[in-house]
């Protein structure tokens, strides 16, 4: 963090090998976040972009420390909102959900980053959106709501719906581990 | 929000050539200042394209006025009317008069030859106007008129037949303003030839309506049919800008060269008779001059020293000192930019001595009094004087009595539009007095600039 900090300080100056070392440094966990949303090749583009947006914004304004990644990784989530709302997702639900059931966030500390990540880009579209904004981003219902142009509770029916499928997914994989071992 | 899952993948990486993104953001950041240059590039292209047309839209547009003038006076001028022995004057409509008048540019030359033609085997179309007041008309091309004998009968004329006379022009005053036409009636012979239908002999006498169109200046108004010369830079009022060059001739002292200096000035002149301009302004002027010179003086100093050495038998040595004089040689130089301002008013006059298109050649004559002179560079004598041995007064401007200068030459200008005008101008210029007190050395040299004029 502390290496974060002093690069982002020279970045602030204008110190163009700087740049290249927040690039380094950064892009291979913006573009995990960049991949949640998008595909990898849109994700690239994002990021370019992103780079772009953050060093006209360092030229102006003094970010807090210990929040820098937080900042870029914002950034890139913005950018990548941006593309998405020009594929004009269908934010309606089809199916009855219930609000009842929730994931338990003790398994997803003992999932891996790319199980995870896996599991996460089963959902279907809308509903994998409202769950990584809002489970792990960051955002609130009501700021989901501005960005993808849809009310609070379309957000949190999408989010209570994500949760439901994941622990679906959830089952189904441990009974998959299950049967495996049982084997060996 | 998850903490802990939000840590977890935050700081979760994903294979990324680095080198890629890098790249792909120089060449974003290079297109994104190429599009504001494109941009700029664009408006300026547009910029010169609307000033260039501006000026062509204006020549067209008299070509095309002059067209539709030449037409109709010539088919006015072609019309003639029949009566009996009627003094009523087929005069010229309003609209028809208009028609002439509103025209500022007209073929002379066009006019005179076609009013030499001799009117052709075609029936003569009459306006309208004209027909109410003559009669019925069967066809548009035919003329009917009333029979001396018998009124209410109506003849058919054949106008062609009857001599034509040639119309007279007089010489009107040429002016600024634009000359009106004149419209005269002109009273022809008789002429007499048979009626087709009842054989009578009809004397009728024809008058003819003409325009007199004054006798134009080419040179003022018009050169060519095809281009007309409009009234740019015709305008009463100048202003004129003007910044160039000064070169000198002088060689003041051996140890100054001659540097360029610079020349401006801002005229505001006044046209008149179209030749001729007078003006009054400001006119700035610095001469420049390098001075550089060595100075070499040696300084003499007495110093003891040991001239004699007498060694003695006992061993013993004896030094004798005496005093000696020695010289030091010094060279001492100095290199010095003096720079010499005049703040003068200007008489100004211009003579136009040609025109050729949008070019125009002018004799153009300055007479400066000075207002204010000052000088920069060898202002502080003290640092100067002394083993320089110099004459600071002699390099600066002291002489105060010199205060008319003047400039004389040709001007070659430009009208980019009908108020702006763009030019060269070179100039010989002299001082009327000598610029040093006790040297009889005038200055002179040459002057190179560029003017920008402003009319209206």
């Amino acid at each position: 963090m502390i290496k974060l900090t002093h690069i982002i300080k020279q970045c602030s100056v204008g110190n163009e090998s700087a740049y290249r070392a927040l690039v380094e440094f950064m892009s291979p966990m913006l573009m995990t976040t960049a991949c949640r949303y998008i595909s990898f090749d849109d994700a690239k583009d994002v990021l370019q972009d992103s780079y772009i947006n953050l060093f006209k914004a360092l030229q102006k304004t003094k970010l807090e420390a210990g929040k820098e990644a937080l900042y870029m990784h914002r950034i890139v989530i913005n950018n990548c909102l941006k593309r998405i709302k020009k594929k004009k997702l269908d934010f309606n639900l089809s199916e009855n959900h219930s609000t009842q059931i929730t994931a338990d966030p003790i398994i997803f500390d003992r999932l891996a980053s790319e199980s995870i990540i896996e599991l996460i880009h089963k959902l279907p579209k809308a509903c994998r959106l409202c769950f990584q904004l809002y489970e792990i981003d960051g955002y609130s219902h009501k700021e989901i709501g501005e960005k993808l142009n849809i009310s609070d509770s379309t957000s949190r029916a999408h989010l209570s719906r994500a949760k439901k499928l994941l622990q679906h997914e959830l089952i189904v994989s441990y009974q998959k581990e299950k049967i495996k071992l049982e084997r060996i | 929000m998850n903490h802990k899952l939000q840590d977890k993948l935050y700081s979760h990486s994903t294979n990324v050539n680095t080198e890629e993104i890098w790249n792909g953001i120089q060449k974003k950041k290079k297109k994104r200042l190429l599009i504001p240059l494109l941009l700029l590039g664009a408006f300026l292209i547009l910029l010169t394209i609307y000033i260039i047309s501006s000026t062509s839209v204006t020549k067209s547009s008299f070509v095309a006025k002059n067209t539709n003038v030449n037409s109709t006076a010539t088919s006015l001028i072609k019309d003639s009317e029949y009566t009996q022995n009627s003094n009523e004057g087929n005069q010229y409509t309003s609209k028809e008069k208009d028609a002439i008048h509103s025209s500022k540019f007209i073929n002379q030359k066009a006019y005179k030859s076609q009013t030499k033609q001799s009117f052709s085997s075609s029936k003569i179309p009459l306006p309208a106007s004209r027909k109410a007041s003559i009669g019925k008309t069967t066809n548009s091309n035919s003329v009917y008129l009333h029979d001396n004998s018998n009124k209410n009968t109506l003849v058919e004329a054949d106008p062609l037949k009857s001599e034509v006379v040639e119309n007279v022009f007089q010489k009107a005053a040429i002016n600024d303003k634009l000359p009106k036409s004149e419209s005269i009636e002109l009273h022809s012979e008789k002429s007499s030839f048979p009626s087709i239908k009842n054989r009578n002999i009809i004397n009728i006498q024809k008058i003819e309506t003409a325009t007199l169109y004054p006798n134009i200046d080419l040179f003022n108004y018009k050169l060519k049919t095809d281009f007309i010369l409009p009234l740019k830079n015709r305008n009463d009022h100048n202003l004129t800008i003007n910044i160039g060059t000064l070169t000198q001739q002088n060689i003041l002292t051996n140890d100054t060269e001659s540097l360029l200096g610079i020349n401006t000035s801002l005229i505001y002149s006044r046209r008149y008779k179209n030749k001729w301009a007078f003006g009054i302004g400001i006119n700035y002027t610095q001469y420049r001059e390098h001075f550089v010179t060595v100075y070499n003086y040696t300084q003499g100093n007495e110093i003891l020293a040991t001239t004699t050495e007498i060694y003695n038998q006992n061993g013993t040595v004896e030094l004798i000192n005496s005093l000696i004089t020695v010289e030091d040689k010094f060279e001492r130089s100095i290199s010095k930019v003096n720079e010499k301002h005049r703040l003068d008013i200007s008489l100004h006059s211009e003579y136009r001595l040609f025109t050729w298109r949008n070019f125009s050649t002018l004799l153009i004559g300055q007479f400066n009094y000075n207002l204010l002179l000052w000088n920069n560079g060898l202002e502080n004598k003290e640092n100067f004087q002394g083993p320089y041995d110099i004459n600071i007064d002699k390099l600066n401007t002291i002489n105060k009595d010199n205060n008319l200068t003047y400039q004389y030459g040709l001007q070659l200008s430009y009208s980019l539009s009908e108020r702006l005008l763009i030019g060269f101008k070179a100039q010989r210029y002299r001082s009327l007095n000598s610029f040093y007190i006790d040297q009889d050395l005038k200055y002179k040299g040459y002057i190179g600039g560029l003017l920008l004029t402003q009319t209206w």
